[in-house]
Order: structure tokens, then C-alpha cells, then sequence
């Protein structure tokens, strides 16, 4: 026959009462610094598959080439168009590169839209010429020499290496998931923390029932087990709050970054094992709440004779 | 069943409270434990309890060096020893069948049966109309009732009672201390500290008495030659 009741009334401690809350928030919190982790993490590797497998020659419009000795612009645009070949010529015989080809006037003026409007139509604005170079996987070619080589047939010519331009954000984003694994860990830490002065808030409040129950005879693990029941629901409602707040912020994030250039900001989408580990997160929270809770109740009360 | 073997003790902070306590009770026993405010009658029955432990000597319960025991084997000694508190000590956010209904809980011993058991209980202490009330919503005699009853409802091997009648008319105190024989004669020691000396004269039992921190006679009141508290020991009376 058992009372129905628990012994100890946590559940009318103020204190005890905010538990659930408290954890919610540091669920969220730590939903979002892993959702950041993730997302940079992706976000990092698709603009390394992206664009590090890309090169870009530029060779300069007539408007800015035309030297001293070719003042004139048809001769110009013949001698710009044998360059051409002969730089692509000479990248097909490259072994690292996949593929190169030159850029349509058509493809240049689209390139330009941002900036020209929606119509795209760059008029008699001279252009430059651009061969888009793709490499073979895992291809590292010396830019350097490359760029030696086509200024050999193209003294204005210009390679721009994607890569190079990558790695401050590649890194930044490494940063940022350091400082979210940072996060995670402080959070985590905070609320152990949080459970502990909580429990000793409770143990404190009810130390008069906490001696009673001892003198009747009741094992420390009785004591810890209300205590832990306490905890493991609080942690469970609050995780469970704190995820479906975080959800709600992650379907708004969703929202707002389709409207934005996936160049600029491609897909986040989080695969299902990574739902998985949010998922987890309310069950995380309550147990390391439950163990804290325990080791901190059966700690304290060894201290009773 | 209690045997205190120069038994002594000091609170971390404060005077020494007992000194070199010399007694043994044998079980089926019914003691009184009589002495002044402040002679260290609490402290000493929070010692027969496990409430405390001594600073030095050696305390035997049921056979037992309670100082060689593991925590769980001391919770199990507690489970054999009813304890009456001078203050009751009820919980208020629970009603009077739960009050009791916890100690069945606490110690493993609840059955579907408890529920009736303390119910006959209760009502036989006079708080049959009083089964669902909370604490709080009655007497000091009547919550008092209700510890006794939590006390005794798991037919303890020993039962300790801090001045069990202090909120009692006469006519009651008087029915709990038959009630107290009867447990006795069932088997149960009983310890009961108290500063009601009329009420020990009417149940003539053996008697410890304290002054001053040290167990000045042990016989039953019936056989005092003086009515001059611990004057026999002393030499002189009690201040």
C-alpha cells in the first residue's frame, strides 16, 4: 500500500518548480550552438566542394588592355581571341584539369545581373573574358606556375584561385564550431551546476523530512530516489520545451535563408542522424540531471550518522 | 537490547553533554529515563535511536556495535525502533493515514492490509473521525496521537518516546501509557523519557535518571527512599 504521495514535497518547492525552465533554457541554448556547429560544418564543406575544384582566367576588356602599341580595338579583339585558344589550348593539355571552357557573353551578362537589374543586358559595357577551369578530383595544381605560363601568352592575365579566397571562411567556420563545442560544454557545465545548488536547496528546505524518513529507517537510495524522480521529469519537460522552442527557431532560419543566394548561403538541411542527436537532447538533459542529482543527495546525506 | 559502555558525547561545538554513560537494558524491558530540562534526556535517546552517534564509548543495540555498522545495516536496526517525537514531527502536506501509512512505506513492510491496520489504529487512539484530516488542521493531543500511532504501527522491537504525554490530558496519558504496557507485554522495550514523576509512580518501572549530564540511578520510583530527586547518588539535592 503506498501513500500516494512522496514523502518529500519537491513539488512545492519554488525552486524545484523552476528546474524545468531553467533546463528548456540551456536546451536551447545548446540546440542552437549545435544547430550553428552543424550548419557550419556544412555550410563549410559545400563551399569546399564548391569552389576548390574551380580556377577562373580573366584575361582584361578592351577598354583597359589596349596598349600603346594596339591602339586599335579589331586588332585587339583578333590578337584577345588567339590568346584565348592558346590558353585553352594549353590548359586541355594540363593533366589536373577537367574541364575548360569560355564564358558566353550571355553567361557574363548574368554574372552581372546583381549589379545590371533583372534584364541583364550589359549593352556595349566592354567585358572580359573568362574561361572557367574545373579540376579533377583532388587536383592541386601549381597556381603559380599556371598563372607564369598563361601571362606568357597573355601578359594581362588573370587567375584567381576560389580556394584561396575560401580558406578565411573555411577557418572562420572552424572557429565557429569550436566556440559552439565551447558553448555546449559551458551549458552543460552550467546546468550540473544549476542541479546541484537546486538539490542542496531542496536537501536544506526539507532536511527536517530528509531526518525523519532517516530515522524511520528509510536507505539513502529511498531519499535519492524521490529526488531523482523530481529531476528526471523536470529534465524531461524542460528538454522537451527547450527542443520544441529550438525546433520553432530552425524552421524560422529555414524560412528566411531560402529567400537568400544559395551561392551565398547554400542548403542547411541537417540529415537524419543529426535530427537524431537533437532529438536526444531532452533525454541527455534528463539523465545528466538525474545523476547529478543523485550523487549530489547520496553525498550529502553520508553525512548523516 | 541497549547497552551503552562509557558512553560520551560533545557536540562538534559546544560542551560536553554526556559523560561516561554506564547502562544496559535488557530486552522486553520497560524504562523510564527521567531528569531535568537540559540533563541531556534528548540527546541521549537520540543516541538509542541512531540519531546520533557518541564520542566516544561503545553503544550496543539489538547485540549490535552500532559504530562497526555499514549505513544500510544501521537503517536496518531503525526499522526495528519506533520513535515518539517530543515535536512530533508530522508531515503537513500529508493526512493522518498517510502520516502513519509512511512508516509501513519506508521500512518494506506496507501490504494491502496496512491501510485497514492503521485505520483500526488510528481510530483506536480516537482519531477515527480523523483519518483524511491534515496535521495542521488539529490538536496538539490529537497530532501527538498521530505520532504515537506512526511509532507503534510497526509493532517495533523498542520503542522510545520523548515526553509522549507533554500535550496529553491525564485520562490520556494515562490510556497511552496502558497502551505502552501492552506493547511491553507483547515483547516491545520500552523507553520512555518523561519529567512526569506522578505518572511514574503509577507505573512503577525501572527508572535512569540524569543530572548533569551522568546517569545518577537506575530502580524503579516505587523504591526510592526519598522523594529529593537524585539525592541517593548525589548526596544532595538536585538544584
Amino acid at each position: 500500500m503506498s501513500t500516494g504521495r512522496q514523502g518529500i514535497p519537491l513539488e512545492r518547492d519554488i525552486s524545484s518548480r523552476l528546474l524545468p525552465w531553467l533546463l528548456a533554457i540551456m536546451v536551447y541554448l545548446v540546440a542552437l550552438a549545435l544547430y550553428s556547429a552543424l550548419a557550419m560544418h556544412k555550410i563549410a564543406g559545400q563551399w569546399d566542394v564548391t569552389h576548390s575544384a574551380h580556377l577562373t582566367i580573366q584575361l582584361a576588356p578592351p577598354i583597359l588592355a589596349l596598349s600603346d602599341e594596339t591602339t586599335d580595338e579589331t586588332e585587339f579583339s583578333a590578337e584577345q581571341e588567339e590568346n584565348l585558344e592558346r590558353i585553352l589550348s594549353l590548359l586541355r593539355d594540363k593533366p589536373e584539369v577537367a574541364k575548360a571552357r569560355r564564358l558566353k557573353r550571355e553567361e557574363l551578362e548574368a554574372l552581372l545581373e546583381p549589379w545590371l537589374g533583372d534584364d541583364g543586358d550589359a549593352g556595349d559595357l566592354p567585358l572580359p573574358e573568362l574561361i572557367a577551369i574545373t579540376l579533377k578530383e583532388g587536383a592541386a595544381p601549381d597556381i603559380k606556375a599556371l598563372e607564369e605560363e598563361v601571362r606568357e601568352i597573355s601578359s594581362d592575365a588573370l587567375v584567381t584561385d576560389h580556394k584561396s579566397g575560401l580558406e578565411g571562411l573555411v577557418d572562420l567556420a572552424l572557429w565557429v564550431r569550436f566556440v559552439a563545442a565551447g558553448v555546449i560544454a559551458l551549458v552543460a557545465m552550467a546546468a550540473v551546476l544549476m542541479a546541484i545548488l537546486i538539490t542542496k536547496m531542496g536537501l536544506a528546505a526539507h532536511a527536517h523530512i530528509i531526518e525523519l524518513l532517516h530515522l524511520m529507517g528509510a536507505e539513502d537510495r529511498y531519499v535519492a530516489l524521490q529526488f531523482q524522480r523530481h529531476a528526471l521529469s523536470g529534465g524531461l519537460i524542460g528538454g522537451l520545451i527547450g527542443l520544441a522552442v529550438a525546433l520553432a527557431t530552425f524552421a524560422v532560419i529555414d524560412q528566411l535563408t531560402r529567400g537568400v543566394d544559395h551561392h551565398l548561403v547554400p542548403n542547411i538541411s541537417l540529415s537524419a542522424p543529426q535530427w537524431a542527436a537533437f532529438l536526444l537532447l531532452p533525454l541527455a538533459c534528463a539523465l545528466v540531471t538525474t545523476v547529478t542529482v543523485r550523487v549530489t543527495v547520496l553525498r550529502s546525506l553520508s553525512k548523516m550518522p | 537490547m541497549i547497552h551503552f559502555d562509557n558512553v560520551s558525547l560533545r557536540y562538534p561545538t559546544g560542551p560536553q553533554i554526556l559523560s561516561d554513560i554506564d547502562f544496559y537494558i535488557e530486552p522486553g524491558s520497560f524504562h523510564f529515563i527521567l531528569g531535568e530540562s537540559g540533563s541531556g534526556k534528548s540527546s541521549l535517546l537520540r543516541m538509542m535511536y541512531l540519531g546520533l552517534m557518541a564520542t566516544r564509548g561503545r553503544i550496543s543495540l539489538f547485540g549490535r556495535d552500532v559504530g562497526r555498522l555499514s549505513r544500510s545495516q544501521r537503517a536496518e536496526l531503525r526499522c526495528n525502533i519506533g520513535v515518539i517525537f517530543q515535536d512530533f514531527r508530522l508531515l503537513n502536506h500529508m493526512t493522518t493515514m498517510e502520516n502513519v501509512l509512511l512508516t509501513q512505506e519506508v521500512t518494506g513492510r506496507a501490504s494491502k492490509k496496512s491501510q485497514r491496520d492503521v485505520a483500526e489504529l488510528l481510530t483506536w487512539v480516537g482519531l477515527g473521525d480523523h483519518l483524511y484530516s491534515y496535521p495542521e488542521t488539529l490538536s496538539g493531543g490529537q497530532q501527538q496521537r498521530i505520532a504515537i500511532a506512526r511509532a507503534v504501527v510497526g509493532r517495533p522491537s523498542l520503542l522510545i518516546a520523548d515526553e509522549p504525554t507533554g500535550n496529553l490530558d491525564n485520562k490520556l496519558a494515562v490510556r497511552l501509557l496502558y497502551l505502552f504496557e501492552e506493547l511491553n507485554r507483547l515483547g516491545t522495550t520500552v523507553v520512555i523519557a518523561t519529567h512526569n514523576e506522578s505518572l511514574t509512580r503509577r507505573f512503577p518501572h525501572a527508572t535512569l535518571a540524569l543530572h548533569e549530564g551522568h546517569v545518577v540511578f537506575q530502580e524503579p520510583m516505587s523504591e526510592r527512599l526519598s522523594d529529593e530527586p537524585f539525592s541517593r547518588v548525589s548526596g544532595k539535592p538536585a538544584p
